[in-house]
């Protein structure tokens, strides 16, 4: 790098600095409002354990596997999934999402999979209240729902990643859905990502949803490679770490991931059958 | 005990106050509005509360706010799955800019500063705010992203090049580390 181009880039970075402590500037910064923050601090510590105890009683009988989850100061840590509630009495269940294994894989060495919780949809303020104060425990917090009202008939899904022996979940992506949530023919919706911190930044990873008819995606790899990924034979018999089209109990869709190889990344996605 | 309790929540109290306008001013030019900036400040210190008791002793409490805030500014403007596919041709700068016939000719380039921010998707407006307004390190960025340090160079350099685009900049800020 010369010289000159060194100069430039330092002016750069100073005038880009100088914009924007211009443009901080301009926020109003008013008084701290340390009563409210206290009490919002104080409330969402009582929610976490008030959440903790209502899932304790229900854990007894619990055959599920370990779920990881956020809490909500964004530290990770370990969470034995409670028994899903009876459902003769038709309420739902409000306290834990389902959660289900899109894929697993090893990236070299390294373990990595995608998980997704679903949140059942409630069916009135209370019980979106309800289910609001349990996603707390669980981070999984929809990005546009500022008050239980919001979310009333209306299921939520989580996206996470997680990659390397000891690491948490890392929220790729979520989104509310409702009856009209449906797709159809070759729809498709899906995302790009890295596979996670520490690796090349390449966005290899790709998730994403399909109609309950699609058989077949295709992903396709800067370097022009492809992958196809199927739908299982049997929705029962699948392993995980096999690459498929899978059903997510409570949303109207289907999922699928795929992984580009080493050294290449995304270049495009579609329903191939 | 109690006194104990009421120790904690007055050097919280404090801690707030002291934070307050610097957080406000990172948290603004984040969401680039002053109720989401006011909602990210208080949200974070809400999170950083619970877990006060270990944050207060901790050496670099900064840091630790840092993080909740990132987190928080992340889960906030996560893309949904449509967003999340949007075409990810990064040289593509001129579709995701307001008309150039839209613009208010004479614009300042504080509201054009915060319009192109604005425009960034969320992990280069962190990388371009975190390093150059909070001026953290490659190290301290990508600390507070819980990304790599790649990640951070690669995410502010996009940013900065996509800032470097837009015309109303362009008589302040140089062009000199454009490829």
């Amino acid at each position: 790098m010369s010289a000159d181009r060194e100069t430039d880039n330092h002016m750069t970075h100073h005038d880009i600095a100088l914009l924007l402590a211009d443009a901080a500037d301009e926020v109003e910064i008013g008084i701290a409002p340390t009563q409210a923050v206290l009490r919002g601090g104080r409330r969402r510590r009582a929610r976490r354990w008030a959440v903790a105890a209502a899932t304790a009683v229900v854990v007894a009988g619990s055959t599920g596997a370990l779920a990881l989850s956020g809490l909500p100061n964004g530290q990770e840590r370990a969470v034995t999934p409670a028994a899903p509630q009876p459902s003769s009495t038709g309420t739902p269940n409000l306290y834990e999402p389902q959660t289900t294994m899109l894929a697993t894989g090893t990236d070299g060495s390294t373990p990595w999979s995608v998980s997704i919780d679903v949140w059942t949809a409630p069916r009135d303020q209370l019980e979106a209240q309800a289910e609001l104060d349990a996603m707390v425990q669980y981070d999984d917090m929809p990005g546009d729902v500022r008050e239980a009202a919001d979310l009333v008939g209306k299921g939520a899904y989580f996206v996470h990643r997680a990659v390397g022996e000891d690491s948490g979940r890392v929220l790729t992506t979520e989104g509310v859905v409702t009856k009209d949530s449906a797709m159809s023919g070759r729809d498709i919706q899906a995302g790009t990502s890295p596979l996670g911190p520490g690796h090349d930044g390449l966005e290899r990873l790709v998730i994403g949803s399909v109609a309950r008819t699609a058989q077949q995606v295709t992903c396709e790899w800067k370097d022009g490679t492809k992958s196809v990924v199927r739908r299982a034979a049997e929705e029962n018999v699948i392993n995980s770490d096999e690459f498929t089209i899978r059903r997510v109990e409570g949303l109207p869709f289907d999922w699928f991931v795929c992984l580009a190889p080493a050294g290449t990344e995304y270049k495009d996605v579609k329903v191939t059958g | 005990m109690g006194d104990r309790k009421q120790a904690r929540d007055e050097e919280f109290q404090a801690f707030v106050i002291g934070r307050w306008p610097r957080l406000m001013r990172t948290a603004f030019l984040l969401t680039g509005e002053q109720h989401a900036a006011e909602d990210l400040v208080q949200s974070t210190l809400e999170q950083v509360y619970v877990a006060w008791r270990k944050v207060g002793s901790a050496d670099d409490q900064e840091a630790y706010v840092r993080r909740v805030m990132i987190n928080a500014h992340a889960r906030k403007h996560r893309r949904r799955l449509k967003e999340f596919l949007a075409p990810k041709d990064d040289s593509g700068i001129s579709h995701e800019l307001p008309d150039t016939g839209d613009r208010i000719s004479q614009a300042d380039d504080r509201n054009a500063l915060l319009r192109a921010l604005a425009q960034l998707p969320p992990r280069q407006r962190q990388a371009v705010v975190l390093r150059y307004w909070e001026d953290l390190t490659e190290s301290q960025a990508a600390e507070a992203m819980g990304c790599s340090v790649g990640a951070v160079k690669s995410n502010a350099a996009k940013g900065i090049a996509k800032l470097r685009a837009i015309p109303e900049l362009a008589e302040t800020v140089t062009y000199g580390g454009r490829k």
